[in-house]
Protein backbone atom coordinates (compact mmCIF):
# COMPACT_ATOMS: atom_id res chain seq x y z
CA UNK A 1 0.00 0.00 0.00
CA UNK A 2 1.23 3.13 -0.63
CA UNK A 3 2.38 5.78 2.05
CA UNK A 4 -0.82 8.06 0.99
CA UNK A 5 -3.25 5.78 0.59
CA UNK A 6 -2.59 4.67 4.44
CA UNK A 7 -2.93 8.30 5.67
CA UNK A 8 -5.71 8.36 3.80
CA UNK A 9 -7.20 5.01 5.54
CA UNK A 10 -5.47 6.36 8.98
CA UNK A 11 -7.25 9.87 8.69
CA UNK A 12 -10.61 7.46 7.88
CA UNK A 13 -9.95 5.51 11.00
CA UNK A 14 -9.23 8.08 13.87
CA UNK A 15 -12.64 9.58 12.61
CA UNK A 16 -14.40 5.97 13.19
CA UNK A 17 -15.43 5.99 9.63
CA UNK A 18 -13.55 3.07 8.31
CA UNK A 19 -15.14 -0.28 7.52
CA UNK A 20 -13.64 -3.69 9.25
CA UNK A 21 -12.51 -4.71 5.75
CA UNK A 22 -10.55 -1.32 5.54
CA UNK A 23 -9.45 -2.23 8.95
CA UNK A 24 -8.14 -5.53 8.20
CA UNK A 25 -6.24 -3.83 5.41
CA UNK A 26 -4.13 -1.30 7.49
CA UNK A 27 -3.50 -4.17 10.11
CA UNK A 28 -1.92 -6.01 7.55
CA UNK A 29 -0.14 -3.01 6.42
CA UNK A 30 1.24 -1.97 9.70
CA UNK A 31 2.17 -5.22 10.92
CA UNK A 32 3.98 -5.71 8.08
CA UNK A 33 7.84 -5.40 7.95
CA UNK A 34 7.90 -2.85 5.23
CA UNK A 35 5.79 -0.91 6.65
CA UNK A 36 6.81 3.11 6.85
CA UNK A 37 8.74 4.17 10.12
CA UNK A 38 6.22 7.64 10.11
CA UNK A 39 3.36 5.00 10.81
CA UNK A 40 5.44 3.53 13.95
CA UNK A 41 3.37 4.73 16.55
CA UNK A 42 0.26 3.05 15.02
CA UNK A 43 2.00 0.03 14.34
CA UNK A 44 2.79 -0.43 17.49
CA UNK A 45 -0.63 -0.07 18.45
CA UNK A 46 -2.19 -2.37 15.92
CA UNK A 47 0.65 -4.66 17.22
CA UNK A 48 -0.31 -4.46 21.17
CA UNK A 49 -4.22 -4.76 19.53
CA UNK A 50 -3.39 -7.55 17.19
CA UNK A 51 -2.07 -9.82 20.33
CA UNK A 52 -4.57 -8.87 22.57
CA UNK A 53 -6.80 -10.83 19.64
CA UNK A 54 -5.29 -14.38 19.73
CA UNK A 55 -5.59 -14.44 23.53
CA UNK A 56 -8.06 -16.90 24.62
CA UNK A 57 -9.05 -18.41 28.12
CA UNK A 58 -6.53 -20.53 29.72
CA UNK A 59 -7.10 -24.13 29.87
CA UNK A 60 -7.56 -24.95 33.24
CA UNK A 61 -10.48 -21.94 33.28
CA UNK A 62 -12.16 -23.57 30.39
CA UNK A 63 -12.07 -27.16 31.91
CA UNK A 64 -13.50 -25.92 35.38
CA UNK A 65 -16.26 -24.03 33.67
CA UNK A 66 -17.12 -27.50 32.13
CA UNK A 67 -17.19 -29.35 35.19
CA UNK A 68 -18.76 -26.14 37.16
CA UNK A 69 -21.37 -26.54 34.45
CA UNK A 70 -21.62 -30.17 35.08
CA UNK A 71 -23.07 -29.84 38.61
CA UNK A 72 -25.44 -26.87 37.83
CA UNK A 73 -28.74 -27.11 37.07
CA UNK A 74 -30.65 -24.73 34.58
CA UNK A 75 -33.57 -22.53 36.08
CA UNK A 76 -36.42 -24.31 35.49
CA UNK A 77 -39.47 -22.40 33.64
CA UNK A 78 -41.50 -22.58 36.84
CA UNK A 79 -40.33 -20.14 38.65
CA UNK A 80 -42.65 -17.77 39.61
CA UNK A 81 -45.79 -19.86 42.04
CA UNK A 82 -46.64 -16.57 43.55
CA UNK A 83 -47.22 -15.37 40.36
CA UNK A 84 -50.37 -15.07 39.80
CA UNK A 85 -51.86 -15.03 42.98
CA UNK A 86 -52.41 -11.31 43.44
CA UNK A 87 -54.39 -10.90 40.61
CA UNK A 88 -57.41 -8.64 42.06
CA UNK A 89 -60.68 -10.75 42.27
CA UNK A 90 -59.45 -13.38 41.05
CA UNK A 91 -56.95 -14.37 43.45
CA UNK A 92 -59.50 -17.56 44.95
CA UNK A 93 -60.38 -18.48 41.20
CA UNK A 94 -56.47 -19.40 40.39
CA UNK A 95 -55.62 -20.76 44.05
CA UNK A 96 -58.01 -23.38 42.50
CA UNK A 97 -56.76 -23.48 39.34
CA UNK A 98 -52.84 -23.84 40.72
CA UNK A 99 -53.98 -26.72 43.10
CA UNK A 100 -55.35 -28.49 40.37
CA UNK A 101 -52.57 -27.95 38.17
CA UNK A 102 -49.82 -29.12 40.93
CA UNK A 103 -51.54 -32.68 40.80
CA UNK A 104 -51.17 -33.17 37.62
CA UNK A 105 -47.19 -31.86 37.96
CA UNK A 106 -46.28 -34.20 40.39
CA UNK A 107 -47.50 -37.08 38.15
CA UNK A 108 -43.65 -38.88 38.14
CA UNK A 109 -41.93 -37.18 35.47
CA UNK A 110 -39.66 -39.62 33.60
CA UNK A 111 -36.19 -38.15 32.94
CA UNK A 112 -35.17 -39.07 29.53
CA UNK A 113 -35.58 -36.80 26.36
CA UNK A 114 -38.56 -37.16 24.33
CA UNK A 115 -37.77 -38.30 21.80
CA UNK A 116 -36.31 -36.67 19.43
CA UNK A 117 -36.38 -33.33 20.94
CA UNK A 118 -34.21 -31.00 23.12
CA UNK A 119 -36.36 -31.48 26.18
CA UNK A 120 -36.70 -33.85 29.25
CA UNK A 121 -40.03 -35.43 30.41
CA UNK A 122 -39.65 -32.91 33.40
CA UNK A 123 -39.27 -29.68 31.53
CA UNK A 124 -42.11 -30.15 29.00
CA UNK A 125 -44.06 -30.42 32.16
CA UNK A 126 -43.22 -27.65 33.37
CA UNK A 127 -43.67 -25.58 30.20
CA UNK A 128 -47.36 -26.58 30.00
CA UNK A 129 -47.90 -25.77 33.24
CA UNK A 130 -46.30 -22.56 32.84
CA UNK A 131 -48.32 -22.19 29.60
CA UNK A 132 -51.81 -22.93 31.22
CA UNK A 133 -50.78 -20.65 33.73
CA UNK A 134 -49.84 -17.79 31.54
CA UNK A 135 -53.19 -17.95 29.24
CA UNK A 136 -55.70 -18.55 32.57
CA UNK A 137 -54.29 -15.15 33.47
CA UNK A 138 -54.80 -14.00 30.13
CA UNK A 139 -58.30 -15.50 29.84
CA UNK A 140 -59.67 -14.59 33.37
CA UNK A 141 -58.29 -11.03 32.85
CA UNK A 142 -60.18 -10.97 29.38
CA UNK A 143 -63.21 -12.15 30.71
CA UNK A 144 -63.22 -9.38 33.98
CA UNK A 145 -62.60 -7.11 31.64
CA UNK A 146 -66.03 -8.07 29.56
CA UNK A 147 -68.17 -9.30 32.00
CA UNK A 148 -69.60 -6.30 32.85
CA UNK A 149 -70.80 -5.75 29.44
CA UNK A 150 -72.65 -8.81 29.53
CA UNK A 151 -74.39 -7.20 32.58
CA UNK A 152 -75.85 -4.90 30.81
CA UNK A 153 -77.20 -6.48 28.01
CA UNK A 154 -75.98 -9.45 25.74
CA UNK A 155 -73.29 -7.94 23.03
CA UNK A 156 -74.65 -10.00 20.46
CA UNK A 157 -71.24 -12.46 19.28
CA UNK A 158 -68.79 -10.52 20.74
CA UNK A 159 -65.58 -12.96 20.24
CA UNK A 160 -66.68 -13.21 16.84
CA UNK A 161 -67.20 -9.09 16.96
CA UNK A 162 -63.82 -8.65 18.47
CA UNK A 163 -62.32 -10.43 15.76
CA UNK A 164 -63.55 -8.15 13.03
CA UNK A 165 -60.68 -6.02 14.05
CA UNK A 166 -61.80 -2.99 11.83
CA UNK A 167 -63.89 -1.49 14.77
CA UNK A 168 -61.16 -1.74 17.39
CA UNK A 169 -59.11 0.16 15.39
CA UNK A 170 -60.38 3.02 17.11
CA UNK A 171 -59.70 3.52 20.89
CA UNK A 172 -61.24 1.64 23.17
CA UNK A 173 -60.92 3.21 26.36
CA UNK A 174 -60.95 1.88 29.71
CA UNK A 175 -63.47 -0.20 31.11
CA UNK A 176 -63.95 0.29 34.61
CA UNK A 177 -65.76 -1.93 37.14
CA UNK A 178 -67.68 0.45 38.58
CA UNK A 179 -71.49 0.32 36.85
CA UNK A 180 -71.86 3.99 36.67
CA UNK A 181 -69.02 3.77 34.54
CA UNK A 182 -69.63 0.87 32.80
CA UNK A 183 -72.73 2.76 30.47
CA UNK A 184 -70.25 5.57 29.80
CA UNK A 185 -68.08 2.80 28.34
CA UNK A 186 -70.81 1.10 26.31
CA UNK A 187 -71.95 4.38 24.96
CA UNK A 188 -68.20 4.76 23.72
CA UNK A 189 -68.20 1.11 22.21
CA UNK A 190 -71.89 1.74 20.89
CA UNK A 191 -70.34 4.38 18.60
CA UNK A 192 -67.78 1.62 17.11
CA UNK A 193 -70.63 1.29 14.32
CA UNK A 194 -69.70 -2.59 14.05
CA UNK A 195 -71.08 -3.12 17.37
CA UNK A 196 -74.32 -4.00 17.92
CA UNK A 197 -75.08 -3.42 22.04
CA UNK A 198 -78.53 -4.52 22.99
CA UNK A 199 -79.71 -3.52 26.06
CA UNK A 200 -82.45 -5.50 28.17
CA UNK B 1 -31.63 -24.89 24.42
CA UNK B 2 -29.57 -28.40 24.67
CA UNK B 3 -26.65 -29.36 26.41
CA UNK B 4 -25.08 -29.53 23.48
CA UNK B 5 -26.76 -26.12 21.63
CA UNK B 6 -24.79 -24.96 24.61
CA UNK B 7 -21.13 -26.24 23.84
CA UNK B 8 -21.92 -25.49 20.31
CA UNK B 9 -23.33 -21.77 20.72
CA UNK B 10 -22.70 -19.89 23.80
CA UNK B 11 -19.67 -21.43 25.31
CA UNK B 12 -17.16 -20.34 22.08
CA UNK B 13 -17.83 -17.04 23.51
CA UNK B 14 -15.98 -17.75 26.56
CA UNK B 15 -12.58 -15.96 24.94
CA UNK B 16 -14.16 -13.12 23.73
CA UNK B 17 -15.90 -12.50 27.50
CA UNK B 18 -12.23 -13.46 29.22
CA UNK B 19 -10.63 -10.70 26.40
CA UNK B 20 -13.28 -8.20 27.54
CA UNK B 21 -12.66 -8.39 31.07
CA UNK B 22 -9.00 -8.16 30.96
CA UNK B 23 -9.53 -4.41 30.00
CA UNK B 24 -11.35 -3.96 33.89
CA UNK B 25 -9.99 -6.52 35.67
CA UNK B 26 -6.84 -9.12 36.94
CA UNK B 27 -6.35 -11.86 34.81
CA UNK B 28 -7.65 -14.23 37.98
CA UNK B 29 -10.79 -11.98 38.24
CA UNK B 30 -11.38 -12.20 34.33
CA UNK B 31 -11.33 -16.00 35.03
CA UNK B 32 -13.93 -15.55 37.44
CA UNK B 33 -16.20 -13.20 35.47
CA UNK B 34 -16.30 -15.93 32.32
CA UNK B 35 -17.36 -18.81 34.85
CA UNK B 36 -20.03 -16.60 36.52
CA UNK B 37 -21.31 -15.85 33.11
CA UNK B 38 -21.11 -19.00 31.72
CA UNK B 39 -22.76 -19.93 34.74
CA UNK B 40 -25.82 -17.86 34.50
CA UNK B 41 -26.26 -18.46 31.08
CA UNK B 42 -26.01 -21.90 31.61
CA UNK B 43 -29.13 -21.45 33.89
CA UNK B 44 -31.09 -20.00 31.50
CA UNK B 45 -30.75 -21.90 28.57
CA UNK B 46 -33.77 -22.44 28.07
CA UNK B 47 -34.79 -19.07 27.66
CA UNK B 48 -32.19 -18.07 25.21
CA UNK B 49 -33.85 -18.99 22.39
CA UNK B 50 -35.65 -15.78 23.28
CA UNK B 51 -32.83 -13.30 22.79
CA UNK B 52 -31.99 -12.33 19.64
CA UNK B 53 -28.06 -12.36 20.18
CA UNK B 54 -26.83 -14.51 22.52
CA UNK B 55 -23.18 -12.85 21.41
CA UNK B 56 -24.64 -9.76 23.17
CA UNK B 57 -26.50 -10.93 26.03
CA UNK B 58 -23.20 -12.54 27.16
CA UNK B 59 -20.98 -9.60 26.94
CA UNK B 60 -23.72 -7.33 28.61
CA UNK B 61 -23.76 -9.89 31.39
CA UNK B 62 -19.97 -9.88 31.33
CA UNK B 63 -19.74 -5.83 31.68
CA UNK B 64 -22.31 -5.59 34.18
CA UNK B 65 -20.21 -8.33 36.30
CA UNK B 66 -17.17 -6.48 35.59
CA UNK B 67 -18.61 -3.21 36.67
CA UNK B 68 -19.62 -4.19 39.64
CA UNK B 69 -16.22 -5.97 40.61
CA UNK B 70 -14.52 -3.32 39.82
CA UNK B 71 -16.71 -0.74 42.31
CA UNK B 72 -16.19 -3.50 44.44
CA UNK B 73 -12.42 -3.81 44.80
CA UNK B 74 -12.38 0.13 43.79
CA UNK B 75 -9.57 -0.84 41.66
CA UNK B 76 -7.66 2.33 40.21
CA UNK B 77 -7.84 2.67 36.07
CA UNK B 78 -4.41 4.07 35.99
CA UNK B 79 -3.11 1.29 38.17
CA UNK B 80 -0.39 -1.38 35.58
CA UNK B 81 -0.41 -3.42 38.57
CA UNK B 82 -3.70 -5.66 38.54
CA UNK B 83 -4.04 -5.42 34.74
CA UNK B 84 -0.74 -5.80 32.85
CA UNK B 85 0.89 -8.83 35.60
CA UNK B 86 2.95 -11.36 34.49
CA UNK B 87 1.82 -14.58 33.15
CA UNK B 88 2.01 -18.06 35.21
CA UNK B 89 4.23 -20.42 35.49
CA UNK B 90 1.62 -22.85 33.63
CA UNK B 91 1.45 -20.85 30.27
CA UNK B 92 3.31 -22.48 27.49
CA UNK B 93 6.58 -20.01 26.13
CA UNK B 94 4.12 -18.63 23.00
CA UNK B 95 1.38 -18.22 25.20
CA UNK B 96 3.45 -16.08 27.84
CA UNK B 97 4.48 -13.91 24.71
CA UNK B 98 0.51 -13.16 23.62
CA UNK B 99 -0.24 -12.99 27.39
CA UNK B 100 2.61 -10.14 27.80
CA UNK B 101 1.86 -8.07 24.95
CA UNK B 102 -1.93 -8.94 25.81
CA UNK B 103 -1.40 -7.14 28.73
CA UNK B 104 0.01 -3.64 26.88
CA UNK B 105 -3.11 -3.68 24.98
CA UNK B 106 -5.44 -4.03 27.79
CA UNK B 107 -3.47 -1.47 30.14
CA UNK B 108 -3.98 1.10 27.72
CA UNK B 109 -7.65 0.49 26.96
CA UNK B 110 -8.39 0.19 30.53
CA UNK B 111 -7.54 3.66 31.18
CA UNK B 112 -10.34 4.64 28.73
CA UNK B 113 -13.58 6.50 30.37
CA UNK B 114 -16.11 2.97 30.57
CA UNK B 115 -17.92 3.56 27.45
CA UNK B 116 -14.91 4.28 24.81
CA UNK B 117 -13.36 1.06 26.36
CA UNK B 118 -16.35 -1.07 25.87
CA UNK B 119 -16.47 0.19 22.09
CA UNK B 120 -13.05 0.14 20.97
CA UNK B 121 -12.62 -3.34 22.58
CA UNK B 122 -15.44 -4.52 20.85
CA UNK B 123 -14.36 -3.01 17.63
CA UNK B 124 -10.83 -3.69 17.52
CA UNK B 125 -9.85 -6.38 19.25
CA UNK B 126 -13.37 -7.98 18.57
CA UNK B 127 -13.90 -7.30 15.05
CA UNK B 128 -17.65 -6.58 15.85
CA UNK B 129 -19.68 -4.66 12.89
CA UNK B 130 -21.54 -1.65 14.47
CA UNK B 131 -24.45 -3.20 14.77
CA UNK B 132 -23.43 -5.88 17.15
CA UNK B 133 -21.88 -3.44 19.36
CA UNK B 134 -24.98 -1.54 18.80
CA UNK B 135 -27.09 -4.26 20.53
CA UNK B 136 -24.97 -4.20 23.52
CA UNK B 137 -24.15 -1.06 24.69
CA UNK B 138 -27.88 0.49 23.54
CA UNK B 139 -26.58 3.52 21.33
CA UNK B 140 -26.93 4.41 17.83
CA UNK B 141 -24.28 4.12 15.36
CA UNK B 142 -23.07 7.84 15.45
CA UNK B 143 -22.61 8.16 18.62
CA UNK B 144 -20.53 4.78 18.57
CA UNK B 145 -18.57 6.20 15.78
CA UNK B 146 -17.84 9.21 18.14
CA UNK B 147 -16.55 7.30 20.94
CA UNK B 148 -14.52 5.13 18.88
CA UNK B 149 -13.09 7.80 17.41
CA UNK B 150 -12.28 9.90 20.46
CA UNK B 151 -10.92 6.28 22.10
CA UNK B 152 -8.58 5.33 19.25
CA UNK B 153 -7.00 9.54 19.30
CA UNK B 154 -6.55 8.61 22.60
CA UNK B 155 -4.86 5.20 22.21
CA UNK B 156 -2.77 6.82 19.56
CA UNK B 157 -1.58 9.86 22.48
CA UNK B 158 -0.60 6.96 24.87
CA UNK B 159 1.37 4.83 22.66
CA UNK B 160 2.72 8.42 21.52
CA UNK B 161 3.80 9.61 25.03
CA UNK B 162 4.67 6.02 26.30
CA UNK B 163 7.56 5.11 23.60
CA UNK B 164 8.46 8.81 22.47
CA UNK B 165 7.98 8.26 18.95
CA UNK B 166 9.21 11.46 16.88
CA UNK B 167 6.23 12.36 15.54
CA UNK B 168 5.78 14.75 12.31
CA UNK B 169 1.96 15.48 12.14
CA UNK B 170 -0.55 14.37 9.75
CA UNK C 1 -32.63 -1.85 8.22
CA UNK C 2 -31.62 -4.69 5.65
CA UNK C 3 -28.20 -4.77 6.59
CA UNK C 4 -28.35 -4.94 9.96
CA UNK C 5 -30.88 -7.81 9.86
CA UNK C 6 -28.00 -9.56 7.46
CA UNK C 7 -25.15 -8.89 10.30
CA UNK C 8 -27.88 -10.52 13.01
CA UNK C 9 -28.28 -13.44 10.48
CA UNK C 10 -24.10 -13.47 10.15
CA UNK C 11 -23.60 -13.43 14.23
CA UNK C 12 -25.82 -16.52 14.66
CA UNK C 13 -28.84 -14.72 16.16
CA UNK C 14 -31.19 -17.49 17.59
CA UNK C 15 -34.30 -15.95 17.27
CA UNK C 16 -36.54 -14.48 14.23
CA UNK C 17 -38.56 -12.73 17.16
CA UNK C 18 -40.16 -9.34 15.71
CA UNK C 19 -41.57 -8.19 19.09
CA UNK C 20 -41.44 -4.65 20.12
CA UNK C 21 -40.67 -6.46 24.04
CA UNK C 22 -37.87 -7.92 22.21
CA UNK C 23 -35.69 -5.43 23.51
CA UNK C 24 -37.17 -4.44 26.94
CA UNK C 25 -36.37 -9.06 27.09
CA UNK C 26 -32.82 -8.38 25.97
CA UNK C 27 -31.99 -5.83 28.74
CA UNK C 28 -33.92 -6.98 31.90
CA UNK C 29 -33.47 -11.04 31.36
CA UNK C 30 -29.34 -10.06 31.82
CA UNK C 31 -30.45 -8.72 35.52
CA UNK C 32 -31.20 -10.54 38.46
CA UNK C 33 -34.62 -10.06 40.30
CA UNK C 34 -36.98 -10.71 36.75
CA UNK C 35 -38.64 -13.47 36.04
CA UNK C 36 -38.37 -14.61 32.35
CA UNK C 37 -40.43 -17.57 30.82
CA UNK C 38 -39.80 -18.21 26.97
CA UNK C 39 -41.49 -21.29 25.70
CA UNK C 40 -41.16 -21.86 21.73
CA UNK C 41 -42.49 -23.97 19.03
CA UNK C 42 -40.62 -27.06 19.52
CA UNK C 43 -42.14 -27.26 23.50
CA UNK C 44 -45.58 -26.65 22.33
CA UNK C 45 -45.41 -29.75 19.97
CA UNK C 46 -44.92 -31.56 22.92
CA UNK C 47 -47.70 -30.49 24.66
CA UNK C 48 -50.22 -32.60 22.80
CA UNK C 49 -47.96 -36.08 24.08
CA UNK C 50 -47.47 -34.65 27.92
CA UNK C 51 -50.90 -34.14 28.18
CA UNK C 52 -52.13 -37.58 27.02
CA UNK C 53 -52.80 -38.90 30.13
CA UNK C 54 -54.50 -35.44 31.74
CA UNK C 55 -58.37 -35.83 32.03
CA UNK C 56 -61.03 -33.44 30.97
CA UNK C 57 -61.28 -30.88 28.39
CA UNK C 58 -58.80 -28.14 29.70
CA UNK C 59 -56.06 -29.98 28.05
CA UNK C 60 -57.89 -30.32 24.50
CA UNK C 61 -58.66 -26.65 24.34
CA UNK C 62 -55.17 -26.13 25.31
CA UNK C 63 -53.62 -27.80 22.80
CA UNK C 64 -55.78 -25.99 20.41
CA UNK C 65 -54.60 -22.80 21.67
CA UNK C 66 -51.10 -23.67 21.69
CA UNK C 67 -50.81 -25.64 18.28
CA UNK C 68 -50.81 -22.03 16.27
CA UNK C 69 -48.20 -20.39 18.72
CA UNK C 70 -44.75 -19.24 18.01
CA UNK C 71 -43.92 -18.59 21.41
CA UNK C 72 -44.70 -16.75 24.54
CA UNK C 73 -43.08 -15.25 26.47
CA UNK C 74 -43.06 -13.30 30.18
CA UNK C 75 -41.57 -10.91 31.60
CA UNK C 76 -42.13 -10.06 35.37
CA UNK C 77 -40.78 -7.82 38.22
CA UNK C 78 -41.85 -8.58 41.81
CA UNK C 79 -39.95 -6.52 43.51
CA UNK C 80 -39.55 -6.80 47.57
CA UNK C 81 -36.84 -4.74 47.89
CA UNK C 82 -35.34 -2.27 45.10
CA UNK C 83 -38.62 -0.12 44.11
CA UNK C 84 -36.32 2.31 42.19
CA UNK C 85 -35.79 -0.67 39.88
CA UNK C 86 -39.24 -1.51 39.59
CA UNK C 87 -39.81 2.51 38.66
CA UNK C 88 -37.47 2.30 36.25
CA UNK C 89 -38.78 -0.95 34.62
CA UNK C 90 -42.46 0.07 34.92
CA UNK C 91 -41.06 3.38 32.97
CA UNK C 92 -39.69 1.50 30.13
CA UNK C 93 -42.29 -1.36 30.02
CA UNK C 94 -44.90 1.49 29.91
CA UNK C 95 -42.97 3.46 27.20
CA UNK C 96 -42.68 1.05 25.03
CA UNK C 97 -43.56 1.85 21.43
CA UNK C 98 -46.26 -0.21 20.14
CA UNK C 99 -46.76 0.95 16.49
CA UNK C 100 -48.68 -1.63 14.59
CA UNK C 101 -50.64 -2.38 17.63
CA UNK C 102 -54.39 -1.59 18.78
CA UNK C 103 -55.23 -1.26 22.10
CA UNK C 104 -58.23 -3.55 23.09
CA UNK C 105 -59.34 -2.96 26.25
CA UNK C 106 -57.80 -2.21 29.58
CA UNK C 107 -58.61 -3.70 33.15
CA UNK C 108 -58.44 -2.19 36.04
CA UNK C 109 -59.19 -3.20 39.84
CA UNK C 110 -57.55 -1.74 42.86
CA UNK C 111 -54.11 -0.43 42.03
CA UNK C 112 -53.79 -2.74 39.02
CA UNK C 113 -54.11 -2.43 35.27
CA UNK C 114 -53.65 -5.20 32.51
CA UNK C 115 -53.89 -3.64 28.94
CA UNK C 116 -54.90 -5.93 26.18
CA UNK C 117 -52.95 -4.90 23.13
CA UNK C 118 -53.34 -6.83 19.96
CA UNK C 119 -51.25 -6.79 16.20
CA UNK C 120 -52.75 -8.09 13.54
CA UNK C 121 -52.20 -8.77 10.12
CA UNK C 122 -55.32 -8.45 7.93
CA UNK C 123 -58.13 -10.73 9.70
CA UNK C 124 -55.04 -12.83 12.05
CA UNK C 125 -53.85 -11.76 14.82
CA UNK C 126 -49.87 -12.13 14.89
CA UNK C 127 -49.17 -10.93 18.73
CA UNK C 128 -51.50 -10.59 21.92
CA UNK C 129 -49.61 -8.57 24.45
CA UNK C 130 -50.33 -7.97 28.08
CA UNK C 131 -48.91 -5.56 29.90
CA UNK C 132 -49.21 -5.69 33.54
CA UNK C 133 -49.07 -3.07 36.11
CA UNK C 134 -49.76 -3.74 39.33
CA UNK C 135 -48.64 -1.99 43.38
CA UNK C 136 -45.94 -4.36 43.56
CA UNK C 137 -45.28 -5.92 40.18
CA UNK C 138 -44.97 -5.12 36.90
CA UNK C 139 -44.52 -6.87 33.35
CA UNK C 140 -45.69 -8.23 30.09
CA UNK C 141 -47.08 -11.34 28.29
CA UNK C 142 -46.17 -11.65 25.29
CA UNK C 143 -48.03 -14.40 22.74
CA UNK C 144 -47.05 -14.50 19.66
CA UNK C 145 -48.37 -16.24 16.45
CA UNK C 146 -51.56 -17.66 14.91
CA UNK C 147 -53.66 -16.66 17.89
CA UNK C 148 -57.52 -18.08 18.22
CA UNK C 149 -58.55 -14.83 20.42
CA UNK C 150 -62.16 -16.68 21.12
CA UNK C 151 -60.22 -19.83 21.75
CA UNK C 152 -58.29 -18.36 24.55
CA UNK C 153 -61.37 -16.86 25.77
CA UNK C 154 -62.82 -19.21 26.51
CA UNK C 155 -60.30 -21.17 28.39
CA UNK C 156 -60.85 -20.31 31.67
CA UNK C 157 -64.48 -21.61 31.48
CA UNK C 158 -63.02 -24.75 30.94
CA UNK C 159 -60.30 -24.73 33.13
CA UNK C 160 -63.45 -26.05 35.78
CA UNK C 161 -62.12 -23.21 37.94
CA UNK C 162 -65.00 -22.44 40.84
CA UNK C 163 -65.02 -19.23 41.76
CA UNK C 164 -65.25 -17.80 38.48
CA UNK C 165 -68.77 -16.90 38.53
CA UNK C 166 -68.03 -14.88 41.56
CA UNK C 167 -66.07 -12.29 39.02
CA UNK C 168 -69.84 -10.84 38.57
CA UNK C 169 -69.95 -9.62 42.03
CA UNK C 170 -66.40 -8.00 42.29
CA UNK C 171 -67.19 -3.95 43.38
Amino acid sequence: MHTTEVKILLEKYYEGATTLPEERQLEAYLLSPGADPQFAAEARLFGHLAKAKQETLPTAAAKEIEQRLQHTAPNPFYRSRQLWYYVGGIAAALLIFFTVAISFYRQPANTHFVAGTSYTRAEAEAAVLQTQQALAFVSAKWTQGTEPLKKLGTLQNTQDKMQNLGALDRNVKTINHSMTKASESLDELERLSKFKIVIN
Amino acid sequence: MTEQAFIDEVLPHQDKIYRLARNYLSDADSQDVVQETMVRLWQKRHELPGYRSIQALAIVIARNMCLDKVKAKSYQNSSLNNIAEPATMHTPASALETKDEAALAHSLISRLPEQQRIIVHLRDVEGLEYEEIAAVVKMNVNTIRVNLSRARKTLREAIIKQHNYAYNGS
Amino acid sequence: MIAAALVLMLTGATAQTQSPTDALFDKYGAKDGFTTVHITKELFSLFAEVTQEAEGDDMQELNKVVQGLDFIRILMLKDTVQSRQLTEFRNELNGVKLKDFSELMTVNEGGESVKFMIRKNGKNINELLLIINQPKEAGFISITGNIDLKTIAKLSKSMNIDGMENLDKIK
